[in-house]
Parts: structure tokens; sequence; C-alpha cells
């Protein structure tokens, strides 16, 4: 299976899980270029102000110490974390395959709630970072996206989807999804639990085999075992009063990609040349007494099929032991029927007894000569 | 949010339809000293009031079907990189369907897009009428009316799921449980089986 990375057109994939991009505004901001940080000045922020960023992506377990870096960096300063700041959190993505992504989105999306309550209530409705429910234009590419394979990503309009709380836009730019849902802040503990259910979600996707057995397991379970089969022990961190009406929501808007999804499968094994184990024509038909019946033989009309699944009229019924015998014509497959010359219908095979096989001379015939 | 200029606030609110006192109205100017001039959709009439601090809210509701015209407009809003806080025309799409529109497809949908009407209210507001009386109203109308911020359904019986013909009902037709869907399309009577966005009873595919 092709991954984002060949897609994307690297041999292999980028290293590291997470970037992080933290906005802060505030004083005595020191621009920073050590630690696994640069700094650079964001024109959506005001005053005194910088976004810092890691200058690669690192490894899960690196993610605290870059954090605990740059707090003890910008200890000295005076933090303003306003309503124009956030920390964008970056999830490589490389090493997925298209269904481990559309995996990795749709847990994401069925979480979206707890998530939001958790980044900051303040966040729920934010325009730097919609919701699925806020801004449900986002699922005209995402249903797209789960009906077809990576090329759609390249139909997806620059800025299009780019405040969704999930931007796919990151993943033809960067190779990662970006998650854009957590408030300003630069508390250490806040952050990596963040990233760590991220990390979560990914490894969950990376494991389960595609959206339908995520609706499926969803389905067989409840909101909340659902959230802590995703996320373990981690998964108390997200509770809220509310949290299982809002999963639930969040599960009708994005019911239709698993049904996307669902189609695609079956369209793609429906264009799949089928393995025939009868190919038409040429499996064996046999006649009431189980002799095989083939073009040429001839045959009488022996019995009535009454099963009710065969068509058969009863202007048929004249045919039955009327001592005729008929030559076969034809045999037509799917279903099963037989043509015999001279005879206005087409007959079961069930319905024949062959009486004398192409090429031989009837039995009764040939004793009567002998007789003479 | 003190530090808010009257550039922020055109920026931010200016021709938007956002949230104030929980109720939808339209920002239709914003002066020199931060004086508001809206448009309430619910009373239908021009309001003045001094911009404070948090006084408006995005609305964090989605809008689906709008009974508008004797038919439906479908709308929703898009996650692009624009500034606004609200609904606005940079971030909204109106999509009619393949139904009639017995007051003009284009008048019904320039009607939505003025993001003032009672009836995107209504939208927001989850105001829908039963399934028997939303199909008795297309009937009457000989267009269409939704029952649902994301069903619909028309005066020829047929059953829409946003911009999607999903299935069709027969004249007699009472309950959502009328409804025969597509098999493609069978999985949305999740979606009416209980609240209109609230799926609780659902099956393995």
């Amino acid at each position: 299976m092709k991954k984002l990375h060949q897609f994307l057109g690297y041999d292999t994939p980028k290293a590291g899980d997470f970037g992080i991009e933290i906005e802060v505004e505030g004083a005595n901001l020191p621009s920073v270029t050590t630690g696994g940080w640069k700094s650079e000045k964001d024109g959506s922020l005001r005053g005194e102000s910088y976004e810092y960023i890691f200058t690669n992506p690192v490894n899960r377990d690196k993610v605290r110490k870059n954090l605990d870096f740059l707090k003890h960096k910008l200890r000295d300063s005076k933090l303003d974390f306003s309503f124009r700041t956030s920390v964008h959190v970056h999830m490589n993505m490389h090493n997925c395959t298209h269904t481990q992504l559309l995996n990795t989105i749709y847990t994401y999306l069925l979480l979206e709630e707890p998530f939001l309550s958790y980044c900051g209530k303040e966040r729920k409705g934010n325009r730097f970072c919609l919701r699925l429910q806020d801004a449900e234009g986002l699922l005209d590419i995402l249903n797209t996206l789960f009906k077809t394979d990576f090329n759609s990503l390249m139909i997806i309009r620059p800025d299009a989807v780019r405040y969704a709380a999930i931007n796919l836009e990151s993943l033809t730019k960067y190779g990662s999804l970006e998650f854009r849902a957590m408030r300003g802040n630069l508390d250490v503990d806040v952050i990596d639990n963040w990233v760590e259910a991220l990390y979560r979600v990914r490894a969950f996707a990376m494991q389960i085999e595609n959206p339908i057995e995520i609706h499926n397991l969803y389905a067989e379970g409840s909101p909340q075992s659902f959230m802590e089969t995703v996320l373990g022990d981690l998964s108390k961190t997200f509770y809220y009063p509310k949290m299982v009406r809002d999963i639930q929501k969040s599960f009708s808007l994005s019911l239709d990609l698993p049904y996307c999804f669902k189609n695609k499968i079956e369209r793609v094994n429906e264009n799949k040349p089928k393995i025939k184990q009868n190919p038409v024509g040429k499996y064996p038909v046999y006649d009431f007494n189980f002799t095989r019946i083939q073009i040429g033989d001839r045959v009488e009309i022996v019995r009535k099929i009454e099963d009710g699944v065969v068509y058969w009229p009863v202007e048929m019924d004249v045919y039955v032991n009327n001592g005729e015998v008929y030559e076969v014509e034809d045999i037509r497959y799917d279903p099963v029927h037989i043509v015999l010359e001279g005879a206005e219908f087409v007959f079961p095979a069930e319905a024949l007894s062959v009486v004398a096989k192409a090429g031989q001379e009837i039995e009764e015939e040939e004793e009567e000569e002998e007789e003479e | 949010m003190v530090d808010v200029s009257v550039d922020d606030l055109i920026q931010l609110y200016l021709n938007t339809l956002v949230l104030y006192k929980n109720k939808p109205i339209f920002v239709d100017g914003i002066g020199k000293t931060k004086k508001v001039t809206y448009f309430d959709l619910s009373t239908q009439r021009n309001m003045v009031v001094d911009y404070k601090e948090g006084i408006f809210k995005a609305p964090t509701r989605r809008i689906g079907f709008i009974n508008i015209g004797k038919s439906v407009v479908y709308s929703y809003r898009n996650p692009v990189r624009r500034y606004k806080i609200g609904y606005s025309h940079e971030n909204l799409k109106f999509l009619t369907i393949e139904v009639s529109y017995p007051e003009s497809r284009s008048i019904t949908k320039e009607r939505a897009m003025s993001l003032k009407s009672p009836e995107i209210r209504d939208s927001i507001f989850n105001s829908y009428p039963s399934f028997e009386t939303a199909f008795m109203l297309a009937k009457e109308f000989n267009g269409a009316y939704a029952f649902d911020k994301q069903f619909a359904v028309c005066c020829r019986n047929r059953v829409w799921y946003k911009t999607d013909l999903v299935g069709t009902v027969n004249d007699s037709a009472k309950t959502i449980y009328d409804i025969v869907f597509d098999k493609e399309y069978a999985h949305l009577t999740l979606l009416l089986d209980n609240n209109y966005e609230k799926a609780t009873s659902i099956s393995r595919i």
C-alpha cells in the first residue's frame, strides 16, 4: 500500500512525530534559536509577539523536553495569551497509508468535542479552529477523500480548510495533520497531554483495519468506552458532564464518512475482474437422470417443474411426455435453460432426459433396424 | 478583548450574522465611536448598541436547510482562512437542490443570502415542522419543505439529505418511518430515529 511520503515524492518518511507552534503576545519576549526552537513574527498577533516553532519534528518522547526548554527560556517574560494566540500541533503522517490517514481523521472527529473542551471552552466556535459542527464544509473535502485516494488531497484549494480545527492543507505541504484547537498557553502538562492524546489517536488508527471498523467499534460499545479504547488511561483527562451527548453528535455529523469508504470498497470490488468458479458456458449441465446435456444431444421432456422458481407457464405442459424427441440447439446459463429445436419454449435441464448423445443414433431405432 | 480597535471590529463583525443576547443579528454598520447598528432577525427591526467586549458571539449552531420562498436552500460554513467571527458571504455556502422553486430559484437563494430573513433564525434554532406538516406544505406550495436541519421533502414525493436525493415517500406518508431510502442511503434512518444530529441507536455496517 502506498504511503503518504511516497505519494508526496519522498523516498523515505520524514523523521519525528510532532512539530509544535506556540503563539505568544506579551513583553520582554526573547528571540529563540536553540533547544530545538526558532522564533518568527506572526502577522495575526498584536504588539510584542512571537511564534515559537520547533525547528524540526521530534519524536514523541522529546516533546516534553522541548517544552520545558522554552518555558525556561521565557521565564523572565510577561506572557499574554490573548484570544489571538494558540498552540498548533503538527502530527507527522508521512508513514501512513491512505486508510490509516482516514482512520486518524475519523477517530479524531468522533472525539473532537471532548478534545475541544480540553483545549479551551473559548475555542468552541473560534474562527481559527472551527469544529466540524461549526463548519461542516470540511465534509465536502472529507467525503471525497474517503471515497477516493491520496490524489484528492490535491484538490484542496489554498486556505479553503485552513481554519478547521483539523487542518488537512498541511498534508501536502508538510506531510502532517495540523491540530489547531489548543488555546494559547505554555503549560507543559496541558500541551504534553494534548500531544499524547493525538499520538494515541494515530497509534489506534495505525492498527485498526479501516473506518468501517471504527464505526463498528463505536456502534458496539458506548461513546465513553470508545474513547477509553482509543485513549486508554488518558481518557479521564477528557471527561466532562455532557461528553456522551457531544460525542453522539460528532458521530452523527461524521456518519457519511465510513459509508463513503464502504461505497468505495464496494466499487473497487465490483470493478475487479471476477474469478468465476464456473465460467459461463463451460460448466456441465445435467438432466433429470444426472446425464450431462450437451449441444446436439437429443432429449425428451419427462417432467414438469413446479417449484415456483423456474419459469413454467401452463402452455409448456403439452411438451411433457408427448413422445417427441428434441435436439438440444443451445444451452444458456445464469440461469440454466435449454433451447430445443422445434420447441417454442426453453426448458430447465432437470425437466429433460437425454435419449441420445450428439452423433449417436437413438438405441431404440437401432434395435428396430436390427429386427428388420 | 479590550484592545480591539474600530478597524478590528469592522474586520471581525461588519456584514456578519452573529449572536447578541443569544439572538441572531446582522451587523450593518460600525461607527468610529464603536456604535454598532444591526438588524434583529427575530423582530425584523434595525437597532443600535454600543460595542462592549464579548457582547457578540460566534454562532455555534449549524444553519442547514432554510425553509424559504416555498422551497429550501441548504447552507453551511466553510473553514476558510477569513477573519469574520460570524456567518458571512465569505465563509458560507448556499446551495439550491433539484426541486421546484415557486418564487424562482435565484430570488429564493438571494433572500437566503441576505442573512436577514427570519427563516434563517428558525434554521439556526433548529425550528422545523414535523414530517407530516412539511410534506403537506411542500405539496401545497408545489415546492419543498425541510423537516430537519439535514432533511427535506418535495412535492414530487422525493426526500433529500443535504443536497442528495436519498429516498421517496408515497402520497399517504405521515411520519419519517414512511420514508423509503435508496439502498445506498439506508443508514440515514439513524439520523432520523433520534435527535436531528444525535444518533444513539446504531448498528454495524
